[in-house]
């Protein structure tokens, strides 16, 4: 999710500019006023072109339609949107709060699985750092996500060209707005792999079909000129083909524009999904409690005008100084305010109240709420899923293997940010780079696969898609490459499984620890399990036992060169005692003795205490007896 | 034997396999063999400073190869349509790092960029190559010019005439005369080892398939008054010159000269006569006022022989698309600017045997055809089997025009000569020219040799 990258300072300009511009004097746009109603509005509009002309669909050449241009024109603040939090990676300044799902860039050839993002989450890469240019990127990954990307410094100069070729990705409201059956974000992925940017929203509104690829057409094709091309590329020049009969009077079409976006939509981008349920067994899936009590994503994701979308978890700073934004959380909807008071008012939606029956007020403390009521049910050891946006799922040729490429694992259960324990994803980063100042700096995998290929030393994925097979000897080979590569540069090592490899004086791989070799956690957020599935409904073992998964558990180790078994739990846990805890997990043994014991206690003590009440109310009543014979 | 391919064009070893490399191992040192070196410009940094005059589609073209090529830069760029051509190729320019200053009219770029410029590429309608080269000439540029070098002989004359006077460069854009391709297969192939023996005939043709008139969004048209300074009656008639009297020469000239260009080169005389048939069969003739349809012979007198030359191009139908045959009594040279379109065809009852010829890497050894009688079909004794098809051994895989770029750079540095200079031009214009003349005399036109001369 990034914005437009081609001038960042002109972008941090016009941040600034708008900034003062929307604090007061801008007029709204049409579409930006209220209009009073909870109805759905109607949008029946002309369709414009990315420089804002009216489309005529029986033009001659009828040319794609712009999103930016068609809302933007004179009914959205486009400028506004694009500083949303789906658009608004690159931007300076913008905070970037808790970890997030990374994008995850994969070379099989080189055995790279690289987190990269253009927020600064801790463990990942920014893109333009690794040499990764705007246009790579979206190619790659901009199906994936509504924002604009424009191109940026990163560009080389061939894609600098191609980027008049293929035109720039709009910021794609449609992406999330259009409730329409036939929009089909899988159209536009398919549109991106030809390159066909400026096209990609008409073919996937199914407003049109589009033919052709940009792919083919030379560096100086030019989309309103298109003849000059010669003619065994003139069929794969793009074209559009509109649907006559979606075009009504004036020119106008009908867009089923739904301004909270539907959680199909949503599920574009965001599925997420165990493995083993991913292919032919997806049936077994679960579903996340509030969707399946039908909620939607937008009633807790929500924005407004500002497109600012909320995380919901407690403690983001995208969300402070706005109660409203920071109430949308587990504890917000489900457990009031902090004083434990009832959740009330227009959002809470009547959320249940947790019972919590005999629960320790410390866990509330110590535990986030998704620590026991989201992810799948932890076991022994972790599991591996797929995510819309690492694995292309609802792509027509989406890998569905078990075993491709990225490998995400979960859920580790760690203590990141806020100290609370809570579940993660997991990714192992595996990238050449080179160490400089104490620290890798990652090589571009395109590059590094460049070399490997002059050499044949680039490694043939398998057909599952999974790591290609490699080893140590391997390792060396290329280390020794880039070494001999770039003589004088900086020491050339090798990231996979958790270790750095790197060469020694006598020219042997030797591997060791480095923190940036850990992997990369970013937290689960779903699906959320309801209270009957959530862990602690078995009983305190289901966390306080010899085998809980949750402290004792392990999470596998994923590497392109080894087995490397697995990690404890406990190594993403710093201020859990395993020690203490393993105490707290064997007593449980010896806590049906000390009930039985307790309990005999009790009762001999109780039996002792009725004994000498007994004898007190013999005594006593004796006592009485005596006394009236007395007085008679 | 590798080592003595010699192959005078320039070229680089990008993406060369070994043979490729071997052969264009001896490329720049062949070149520089008999060149007349000029003063260099920017000697100590090397760099040539570059303007493009005529951004449009063609501009476009060179500017996007002459990219490639390193210590060109690019620093001025003029073009009439400033509301798109213009703007479009400034932006090419700088997203490619090359700061520039844009101009809409060609006499303030050569006045204001006076002193910071070496070179210009022209890339404008044909009939203003003759002012803006000859302008750029006096104004102490070298010039890389499109072709045709003008709708009349008489400017093109003149152009040549401008470039002795001023001793700037001229080069005219047959871009073919530096592709190591045709270099390779003129030189070694025809020259050197008369591979194909006698050429008694040669075939060529470009065909495209109809096109509709380029239009533009209303957006972006021109001013009228814009327009008719320069020439234009419309922006229809802009976006559409090549077909117009007066701008262009028609299909004839726009295709067919790069390709008759070859013919006067690979035969090595000029053209004896031309007759021609042709004229607008297809498209409304109020709008297409060149022919759409167009069948040329020429006669060639070669030291071994009459050659007559086919040529045709057709814009109603690709079939065939664009290529030149050259076909002698042992074998036949069938060769594209094409990538993908380059054979040899030996035939087996009168050339000698070509073992040593792919031994020695100059060609490559014909790939086996498919039996014909293996799918049931038995072959006519009275018919002639498919000669074998050898391979050429050179692979372009620059941009078209980037050799022929590289060579007109090479030679503002002093370190070659000119592949096409306008006396080059010139002939082939005259050669081409007579086309339409003979199409519309119905008859053969002669060619006197004093029409050859400057």
């Amino acid at each position: 999710m990034r914005p437009a990258l081609s001038n960042l300072s002109m972008l941090a300009l016009a941040a600034i500019l708008f900034g003062a511009g929307s604090a007061g004097a801008q007029k709204p746009l049409l579409g930006d006023l209220p209009s009073g109603s909870r109805s759905r509005p109607v949008h029946v509009i002309p369709l414009r072109d990315e420089n804002g002309d009216t489309i005529e669909p029986n033009d001659h050449l009828p040319l794609p339609y712009s999103t930016e241009q068609t809302c933007g024109a004179t009914c959205h603040d486009v400028q506004t949107i694009r500083r949303g939090w789906h658009f608004n990676a690159a931007l300076p300044g913008v905070t970037a709060g808790r970890n997030g799902e990374p994008w995850l860039w994969i070379d099989t050839a080189t055995a790279t699985q690289i987190p990269l993002s253009y927020r600064a989450w801790p463990g990942t890469y920014r893109p333009q750092d690794v040499g990764i240019g705007a246009r790579a990127f979206a190619l790659r990954f901009g199906a994936r996500t509504p924002a604009p990307i424009e191109g940026d410094a990163a560009d080389s100069s061939q894609d600098r060209a191609r980027w008049n070729v293929s035109g720039k990705l709009e910021a794609n409201c449609l992406a999330c707005h259009d409730r329409s059956p036939i929009y089909d974000q899988s159209e536009f992925a398919r549109q991106l792999g030809m390159e066909n940017f400026r096209y990609a929203a008409t073919a996937a509104s199914g407003m049109a079909v589009v033919t052709g690829s940009s792919s083919k057409m030379p560096g100086t094709f030019d989309y309103l000129l298109p003849a000059s091309v010669e003619d065994s590329l003139q069929p794969s020049i793009p074209r559009v083909h509109y649907a006559a009969e979606r075009f009504l009077t004036g020119q106008k079409v009908a867009f089923d524009i739904a301004h909270l976006a539907d959680s199909n939509r949503c599920y574009y981008c965001h599925t997420e999904i165990d493995v083993a349920v991913s292919g032919k067994e997806r049936w077994k899936a679960g579903e996340d409690v509030h969707m399946a009590r039908g909620m939607a994503c937008v009633q807790c994701h929500s924005n407004g005008l500002d497109h600012a979308i909320t995380r919901n978890y407690e403690g983001d700073p995208a969300a402070a100084g706005n109660a409203f934004s920071g109430s949308l959380s587990c504890r917000g909807c489900h457990m009031g305010s902090a004083n434990g008071q009832k959740p009330s008012g227009p959002h809470g939606l009547n959320a249940p109240y947790p019972k919590h029956k005999g629960l320790p007020a410390l866990h509330l403390e110590k535990l986030s709420c998704t620590f026991c009521h989201a992810g799948p049910m932890p076991s022994g050891k972790t599991g591996m899923m797929k995510t819309a946006r690492a694995h292309g799922l609802g792509e027509h040729n989406a890998n569905l293997d078990a075993d491709a490429l990225p490998h995400i694992v979960d859920p580790v259960y760690a203590q990141l940010n806020d100290g609370k324990l809570a579940p993660y994803r997991a990714v192992w980063p595996a990238f050449w780079g080179r160490m400089k100042a104490g620290r890798v700096e990652p090589l571009n995998p395109e590059s590094v696969r460049r070399l490997l290929d002059d050499k044949k030393l680039s490694r043939q994925a398998p057909a599952n898609g999974s790591w290609p097979s490699a080893d140590i000897a391997w390792v060396r080979r290329v280390l020794q490459l880039l070494s001999q590569s770039a003589s004088g540069q900086a020491e050339a090592v090798y990231i996979a499984g958790g270790k750095l490899y790197r060469l020694d004086a006598s020219g042997d791989v030797k591997a060791e620890a480095n923190a940036q070799a850990e992997p990369y956690l970013w937290a689960i957020g779903h699906d959320v399990r309801p209270a009957s599935q959530a862990l602690g409904a078995n009983g305190c073992q289901d966390c306080h036992s010899k085998t809980s998964p949750v402290f004792f558990g392990e999470v596998q180790v994923d590497s392109p060169l080894e087995q490397l078994g697995s990690w404890k739990m406990n190594h993403f846990q710093p201020n859990v005692d395993a020690a203490y805890q393993l105490s707290l997990a064997n007593s449980w043994k010896f806590r049906i003795w000390l009930k039985v014991i307790g309990s005999g206690v009790a009762i001999v003590l109780l039996l002792l205490l009725l004994g000498g009440a007994y004898q007190g109310l013999v005594g006593l009543s004796a006592r009485i007896s005596r006394g009236r014979q007395d007085h008679v | 034997m590798l080592g003595e391919i010699r192959v005078s064009a320039q070229s680089g070893s990008a993406g060369m396999d070994r043979r490729e490399f071997l052969v264009a191992a001896t490329v720049s040192g062949a070149a520089l063999v008999g060149a007349t070196p000029m003063k260099a410009l920017n000697q100590a940094s090397n760099e040539v400073r570059v303007a493009l005059l005529g951004a449009g589609a063609q501009g476009q073209v060179l500017l996007e190869a002459a990219m490639q090529i390193p210590d060109v830069r690019f620093v001025a760029v003029c073009d009439i349509w400033a509301e798109y051509n213009l703007r479009r190729a400034t932006r090419m320019m700088k997203d490619a790092g090359h700061p520039n200053h844009a101009y809409t009219d060609y006499r303030e770029m050569l006045d204001k960029e006076k002193g910071h410029l070496d070179a210009v590429l022209i890339a404008t309608p044909d009939f203003w190559h003759a002012e803006h080269a000859i302008e750029s000439m006096k104004a102490g540029l070298h010039v890389y010019c499109e072709k045709e070098m003008s709708t009349n002989l008489a400017d093109a004359r003149q152009m040549v005439l401008t470039s002795r006077e001023t001793a700037k460069l001229l080069q005219i854009g047959h871009q073919r005369r530096s592709n190591p391709r045709y270099r390779f297969c003129y030189e070694r192939l025809i020259n050197e080892s008369r591979l194909l023996g006698r050429i008694t005939t040669v075939n060529a043709q470009w065909n495209r398939a109809k096109r509709d008139f380029a239009t533009m969004p209303p957006r972006y048209a021109m001013k009228p008054e814009v327009l008719e300074k320069y020439g234009f009656r419309s922006m229809e008639q802009f976006l559409n010159w090549r077909w117009f009297r007066g701008l262009g020469g028609g299909p004839i000239v726009d295709l067919g000269s790069h390709q008759i260009d070859i013919f006067n080169w690979f035969l090595g005389v000029r053209p004896k006569g031309v007759t021609a048939s042709g004229g607008t069969d297809y498209y409304d003739k109020a709008t297409h006022e060149w022919y759409d349809t167009m069948m040329a012979v020429y006669d060639y007198e070669t030291p071994q022989g009459i050659v007559r030359a086919f040529y045709q191009t057709l814009t109603t139908n690709g079939f065939g698309g664009y290529y030149e045959v050259f076909m002698g009594d042992q074998a036949a040279l069938d060769i594209s600017e094409s990538a993908g379109r380059g054979s040899i065809y030996r035939d087996p009852a009168n050339a000698p045997d070509w073992t040593p010829l792919v031994k020695a890497g100059i060609l490559t050894a014909p790939v086996e055809e498919a039996n014909p009688a293996a799918g049931g079909a038995v072959l006519d004794v009275r018919e002639t089997a498919a000669p074998p098809s050898y391979g050429i051994p050179v692979k372009m895989r620059k941009k078209y025009h980037q050799p022929h770029l590289e060579n007109f750079f090479g030679a503002v540095r002093g370190k070659v000569r000119l592949n096409c200079p306008g006396e080059i031009g010139y002939e082939t214009a005259v050669t081409v020219l007579k086309v339409n003349s003979a199409a519309e005399a119905r008859s053969r036109l002669e060619f006197k040799p004093e029409e050859f001369e400057i």
